[in-house]
């Protein structure tokens, strides 16, 4: 099991599993300089975006490809292509599926 | 009155689809996020009026950006005894379309389902069963393709048969439900890669992407500033001189001893002909600035950016530029706003809602207003250097840019907030369709027209009155000796600084007649790009940053633009 940054581009891998990310887990609600953390809210709360997008554990996706001083990383999942940046990218621990 | 919401994931053509419902028209574009708001129409069904809605694209039924809270608001306030959802699918797709039908299916709304890109599921080898998928999902599926009308007269037809379905994903894993779904309906067959999809490879790729992107955005302005050029040049200059020209100075003649309406109308004539450039009526320079010098760079960039949008290449752009923008405290996707902003800050400042947290947005707002210098600004400073080459053009240009990466990476450092990465669907490339494409620059043009030819009219009107009543000897005296100490401008140039928080290429207009040297015109120029937006800007500003970011982002302008202003000056 390797983060989806380390794992192979052009094979199809399995997703074993999402970590929460973001430091802290899920924020919403708590405070921080008297306002709510709003990408704690929205951007960083993309655990729940991931699933949305078919992103989930036992899902099989490919990595497409990296761009270059640490750019987005693009993954196709069935027909769709996605770009996700390096954060969340190390942060989905994926096997390469063997048959 | 019964309604429809049209519901669906982002870009899978729902706004097509209302445009073919409802005749109103609309901005189509291929990527995610063209809707920021919901947009309402009405249609005719069975000899019924009902209305439409279109809501902004969502992946689920839980809100995670604007978009979707505005979508999700929408469900909560509507009664499902009047209201149907229609739920667009992108066919090619289906499996992740179907997370939020399932999830949408299980509110009780009487649902349709419309397979839209019907026609692109051929190409990829995809075939699904229809009549299963609506066994299944127990509620009507139609094929459809927006964009040519196919199947839009079914779904009026169906319109009064649709019931809410039974089918309860509730409780269950609704991915698995889909899972199953899909291995029941759907058959993909391997196929070659299209030309479309090697293309899609090279754009994405981590060294070709960038050469790909410097060519195009190459092409882009080459093509623009040629179209632009081509129509002043050819079409739109000639017709104003031969045949307005003369019209005009008949009307000259008939107004000589009404010396005031004369200065309104007309205004001066420079060695008894009309200068369209300074003679500053409202029916000479007030008409040529927003049709001829304006009009033609106004068509030939949303012709660019049309294509742009509707091919799918914005969304590569903005991963392929992602790293550069995190520099100024953005993600990749930024670039959206401000390649609208080209056209006319106003979509600009309004297309920030793609951003997810209130940081970006600030950001990108206040970059564009600042250092995104509009087609009719541009338009103008082409009009007004253009005698001088590259040499009176590059710098106006160079020093908005510089002005952009410093204030963005002063800004990425001191407001507060925080910037999440890129997430972001990307589309496959569309071959765009003409007629689609022809309907969106005839749009927007229209929009130029109605929105801008008034004001323009209004400002040179104002200019007209502040010299026949001496407001600007008067302000000139005022402010006159700030204008020259730091930024070398003659005083008479304040009146530039009033009319241009009306409009901007009036006021760069305004410098015309001020017989400035190639120095003072770039300094002139940038300034009046920066110091303040335009009133309609400041209006969206105002409305989507709220009173203290609107504030805030004022003052780094005045501040800057004088700064900025200052160092020119020195430099000149």
């Amino acid at each position: 099991m390797v983060s989806l940054l380390e794992a192979k581009k052009d094979v199809p891998l399995v997703v074993k599993a999402v970590i929460a990310g973001g430091g802290g887990g899920r924020g919403r609600g708590r405070r921080r300089g008297g306002r709510r953390s709003e990408s704690r809210m929205v951007g960083l709360n993309w655990c729940r975006r991931f699933s949305n997008m078919g992103i989930r554990e036992g899902a099989v996706i490919r990595k497409v490809s990296v761009q270059p001083f640490s750019g987005p990383v693009i993954i196709r999942i069935g027909n769709c292509e996605i770009a996700i940046g390096r954060g969340m990218a190390s942060s989905i621990l994926v096997e390469e599926v063997k048959d | 009155m019964k309604k429809i919401l049209l519901f669906g994931n982002p870009n899978v053509g729902k706004s097509a689809i209302f445009a073919r419902l409802t005749g109103v028209r609309v901005i189509v574009s291929n990527y995610p996020g063209t809707t920021v708001e919901y947009l309402s129409g009405k249609t005719r069904i069975g000899g019924e009026d009902i209305k439409v809605i279109d809501v902004p694209g969502t992946y689920s039924l839980d809100p995670d950006s604007p978009a979707e809270k505005v979508a999700k608001k929408f469900l909560d306030k509507s009664n499902p005894k009047d209201t149907v959802i229609f739920n667009v699918i992108d066919s090619t797709n289906l499996e992740r379309n179907l997370n939020l039908t399932l999830q949408l299916l299980s509110t009780r709304f009487p649902v349709m389902i419309l397979l839209n890109f019907w026609d692109e599921t051929k190409h990829k080898g995809i075939t699904i069963d229809v009549e299963k998928l609506s066994e299944i999902l127990k509620v009507r599926v139609i094929p459809t393709v927006a964009i040519t009308g196919y199947g839009i007269q079914e779904l009026r037809e169906e319109f009064a048969n649709a019931v809410p379905s039974d089918f309860d994903a509730k409780g269950k894993d609704t991915w698995n439900a889909v899972g199953k779904i899909i291995k029941e309906t759907q058959s993909i067959k391997h196929h070659h890669h299209t030309f479309l999809q090697v293309l899609e490879e090279i754009s994405t790729h981590p060294v070709m992407g960038m050469v790909f992107a410097v060519i195009v955005l190459f092409l882009s302005f080459a093509v623009i500033r040629l179209i632009g050029e081509g129509l002043i040049g050819f079409v739109f200059e000639p017709a104003f001189e031969n045949l307005w020209s003369p019209v005009l100075l008949k009307f000259s003649g008939v107004l000589n001893n009404y010396k005031f309406l004369h200065k309104i109308l007309i205004g001066e004539l420079i060695n008894g002909k009309i200068d369209f450039y300074q003679s500053f009526g409202v029916l000479s320079t007030g008409l040529f600035i927003p049709i001829v010098a304006v009009l033609p760079y106004i068509i030939s960039f949303y012709l660019v950016l049309s294509i742009l949008e509707d091919t799918g290449y914005l969304p590569r752009l903005a991963v392929v530029l992602d790293r550069l923008m995190h520099q100024i405290g953005i993600h990749g996707m930024g670039i959206v706003p401000m390649f609208l902003a080209f056209g006319c800050n106003v979509p600009g400042v309004l297309a920030t809602r793609i951003m997810e947290t209130r940081r970006e947005r600030f950001i990108v707002a206040t970059l564009m207003s600042i250092s995104i210098p509009c087609m009719a600004k541009i338009a103008m400073v082409f009009g007004l250097l253009g005698k001088y080459g590259i040499r009176g053009i590059a710098p106006v240009f160079v020093t908005l840019f510089l002005v952009l990466v410093v204030v963005g990476k002063i800004m990425s450092r001191f407001v507060s907030g925080e910037s999440p990465e890129i997430f972001t669907e990307i589309p496959p490339y569309r071959v765009p369709y003409f007629r689609g494409l022809f309907k969106k620059v005839w749009l927007r043009v229209g929009w130029f027209l109605k929105e801008a030819l008034p004001f323009v009219l209004i400002g040179v009107l104002i200019i007209d009155l502040f010299y026949i009543f001496g407001v600007v000897g008067f302000l000139s005296e005022f402010f006159g000796p700030v204008l020259t100490k730091i930024l070398g401008l003659p005083a008479e140039a304040v009146a530039a600084l009033i009319v241009g928080f009306l409009r901007k290429d009036v006021a760069i207009g305004m410098l015309a007649p001020l017989g400035l040297s190639m120095g003072q015109l770039v300094t002139a120029s940038v300034v009046l790009s920066m110091y303040f937006p335009c009133a309609a800007t400041f209006v969206v500003l105002f409305k989507e940053l709220g009173f203290r970011d609107t504030l805030k982002a004022s003052i780094i302008m005045v501040v800057a633009a004088f700064f900025v202003g200052w160092i020119l000056n020195l430099i000149y």
